[in-house]
């Protein structure tokens, strides 16, 4: 089982977008594939359709015996399964504050589901926090979608000197270009001259595209909406890139 | 049945109401809330097995179904329909389960199915109308599907029923469980705890149990012994026919393997048995089913080889592997070749004038029901008689042997056990069942070892002779030649262990605690017989 984790300081830069479709894609092709949407607000729940509640909220998947798997609900989609955000995840950090060995509870909780999946794909709520460590200790890649632009490249440095400092060991990290806006100078300029010293950036991209917005009206992945987009395109060989590096 | 890793979801069916069709049971369907409609089409589903049904027989059903935006190949439980996992598969599914470019499945579709294909064993054509049943987010909570059936039978189509599935997605099922009371409820509707994939296999694997090549002919004791044999004779040809059609279509090596299995039992029946008949009837038999193992040998060898061929590469060090490629190469070569003289064989007036005549002579040996039996000797006698002796035999030769003595005695004592081991499941249903299970495991064991080392020396001379062939002048010849070099080492040392094992295994199976076993199924034989 490969913990693949969707995840960037910043907000807004496509995490969620990734974690869907590219999930989707896995599980297209027969993988058995398990998305836990880790953030409050519920974006990649929201979707495939699926209320933003487990059972017993937050607290309960610490508390119970075999508790991930009481709250996997099936997609709509073949060998794709999901687990909810719940509101009580905003609390999170308390929650893992007041347990034993608290940077390592997603590792164990995620631990027993290598019997049934292939893939786990981890939706990342944004900004560093006792929750986004947990998600280091448990991915064995850390897929970090990033916006082309200078500040955008000062976070994903903030946080390569982050785990370097913690010295994390279990995973790769793979940033890729996301969200790229062909018609603006930057973009280009940045997209060309790979920057040094991050991380190998994957060689696939992100189109900006308003067809991936609208995941938000049609709440189903890229693939079932627009197959033949090009944007739809950028997430298979994206996928493809990034089973290679697995 | 066979686990897979993946939690299996419990699929639900459902039998139509007493006199409804399809169509007015989704007109009673589309009435409850949440239904929505999802696709509707004409597919092909197929269900796939071995030729002899191995799937089946361990309460699987490997169903492809043609459907909305892509294929797919289903492996369901045939205890309690539940599906154990899904692979999408946009065309048909390979011949061979383990070539699937999914680890997991392709392993455990290799464990399923051994080393036989994967054939279509029924065909259907489905008119199906998919439902979701959803809640207020449009989300689906199961899938409704409505399949009117129809089966193919010799070029035919006839009505097969219509399959209702309810398939709950995965954290619903307690919700579904709703849906399903009301189906009942409403639409009468009634649970259907078999299905109609197990009755349409219940009913094909009349088929399987034809074409399985496990001898299991009942004999009475009291029988006389040539209808007895006999009647296991025309099993065995029964067999080999059975097993033409796949020899000729190259569809797996089992049915090459099987025909020579019945054609070695025939051969070694007809050596021990010969009493039985008049020799002059049967010499010509006997020298044309040798003919006949003879000319289908070189095939099975090769099938053997190329079978081995992984297990060759597990030896060498993962950078060396593809150096047995050419060797592969050659033998795939040979392989084809040897293929279109085996199907010569299997159309030749030589071959089809012998099975033609052998069935005739097997009719004609069939005594009236009244004729007194000869000499008046049964079955059970003859059985015992015969088995007795080859079993003298095997502890004889195999006594014999001891650390310094040639490797052929081991063969000649393998020879023997094979020809006591056929007599004894020829035999085997006048006997009690637990009885000669340990006899024939015990066997088994001796078999395994003498088996080993004869295989190991065709592999080691198959290996030398497949040097030779290697051509010198190319670049890589040196490299291929250190690989099958590294090889061959290894067969020398297995061969030598297994020689040293013999001892082991040949006490165990002369210890006097078998030898009890045998002597008691002598005595039970001996009360039959009085
Ligand atoms: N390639 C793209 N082109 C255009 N819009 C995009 C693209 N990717 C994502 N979006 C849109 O941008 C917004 C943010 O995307 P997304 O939710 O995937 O980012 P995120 O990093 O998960 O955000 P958050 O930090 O809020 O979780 C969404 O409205 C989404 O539809
Ligand atoms: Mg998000």
């Amino acid at each position: 089982m490969k913990v693949i984790a969707s995840y960037n300081i910043k907000g807004g830069v496509g995490k969620t977008a990734a974690a869907v479709n590219l999930s989707y894609l896995a599980a297209g092709e027969g993988a058995s594939t398990l998305v836990w949407d880790l953030d409050p607000q519920g974006a990649a729940s929201f979707y495939f359709r699926i209320k933003p509640k487990i059972q017993m909220g937050g607290k309960g998947l610490f508390r119970r015996k075999r508790a991930l798997e009481r709250v996997i609900k099936g997609t709509d989609f073949p060998n794709l399964d999901l687990i909810p955000a719940d509101f009580s995840y905003r609390n999170m950090d308390l929650i893992l504050e007041g347990l034993r060995n608290p940077q390592n509870r997603i590792r164990k909780l995620l631990k027993p589901m290598a019997r049934e999946y292939d893939y786990v794909f981890i939706d990342c709520p944004p900004s560093i926090s006792l929750v986004s460590e947990n998600v280091f200790k448990a991915a064995n890649v850390l897929l970090v979608p990033t916006i082309p632009t200078t500040l955008s490249l000062r976070t994903l440095d903030q946080l390569v000197t982050f785990i370097a400092k913690r010295g994390y060991r279990n995973f790769t990290l793979l940033p890729f270009f996301s969200m790229v806006d062909r018609r603006k100078n930057i973009h280009r300029l940045i997209t060309k001259h790979r920057p040094m010293g991050m991380g190998k950036f994957l060689d696939s991209t992100i189109p900006y595209a308003s067809i991936v917005e609208r995941m938000g009206t049609e709440r189903a992945p890229l693939e079932v909406y627009a197959r033949s987009s090009p944007a739809a395109g950028a997430f298979r060989s994206l996928w493809l890139e990034l089973k290679t590096r697995l | 049945m066979t686990e897979f890793k993946s939690r299996k979801q419990r699929l639900r069916e459902f039998l139509l109401p007493e006199g409804k069709t399809a169509a007015s049971f989704v007109r009673s369907l589309r009435k409850l809330a949440g239904i929505r409609r999802a696709s509707a089409g004409k597919y092909d589903c197929v269900l796939y097995d071995s030729f002899d049904g191995r799937a089946y027989a361990q309460n699987v059903l490997l169903s492809w179904v043609d459907r909305e935006g892509g294929g797919i190949l289903q492996a369901l439980s045939a205890r309690d329909t539940a599906l154990l996992w899904e692979q999408p598969m946009k065309k048909p599914p390979p011949r061979f389960g383990w070539t699937i470019d999914r680890p997991d499945k392709a392993a455990w579709l290799k464990r399923c199915m051994g080393l036989r294909a994967l054939l279509p064993a029924i065909k259907l054509s489905v008119k199906r109308q998919t439902f979701r049943w959803t809640d207020d987010e449009d989300k689906t909570r199961a899938w409704i599907h409505v399949e009117d059936t129809e089966i193919s039978t010799g070029g035919e189509w006839a009505h097969a029923g219509v399959r209702l599935v309810i398939e709950p997605l995965r954290g619903y099922a307690s919700s579904v469980k709703r849906l399903e009371d009301r189906i009942v409820h409403d639409t009468g509707a009634r649970i259907d705890p078999e299905g109609l994939f197990v009755r349409l296999m219940e009913r094909h694997s009349i088929e399987f149990a034809r074409r399985s090549a496990r001898l299991n002919v009942i004999l009475e004791p009291e029988m006389e012994p040539r209808a007895a044999i006999v009647k296991v004779l025309t099993f065995l040809a029964d067999v080999m026919e059975v097993n033409e059609e796949g020899v000729m279509a190259a569809w797996d090596t089992e049915f090459l393997h099987d025909l020579r299995v019945a054609i070695r039992r025939t051969r070694s029946l007809l050596g021990q048995l010969k009493k039985q008949f008049s020799a002059e009837d049967i010499q010509p038999f006997r020298d044309e089913f040798a003919w006949l193992g003879q000319a289908t040998g070189r095939m099975r060898d090769i099938d053997v080889y190329l079978l081995e061929i992984p297990e060759f590469q597990k030896m060498l060090p993962t950078r060396f592997r593809g150096d047995l490629m050419p060797v592969r190469d050659l033998l795939l070569k040979q392989q084809k070749a040897e293929h279109k003289k085996l199907k010569a064989v299997l159309r030749s007036k030589k071959y089809r004038d012998l099975m033609t005549r052998w069935r005739a002579f097997l009719e004609q040996q069939q005594p009236e029901p009244s004729a007194p039996s000869g000499n008046g000797a049964t079955v059970a006698m003859v059985a015992r008689k015969r088995i007795r002796a080859l079993y003298k035999r095997v502890l004889k030769e195999g006594w014999a042997i001891d650390d310094e003595s040639p490797a052929e005695d081991l063969h000649e004592l393998r020879k023997s056990c094979k020809k006591l081991r056929y007599l004894i499941e020829c035999f085997q249903s006048l006997f009690p069942a637990d009885q000669i299970g340990a006899v024939i495991r015990k066997m088994k064991q001796l078999q395994e070892n003498l088996g080993e080392f004869q295989d190991l020396d065709v592999q080691i001379d198959g290996l030398l002779e497949f040097a030779e062939q290697l051509d010198i002048d190319r670049e890589d010849t040196p490299k291929n030649l250190l690989a099958m070099g590294a090889i061959l080492g290894n067969l020398e040392h297995r061969k030598r262990e297994v020689r040293t094992e013999f001892k082991g295994r040949f006490a165990a199976f002369s210890s006097s605690e078998n030898r009890d076993r045998f002597n008691n199924l002598f005595r039970y034989a001996q009360r039959q017989a009085a």
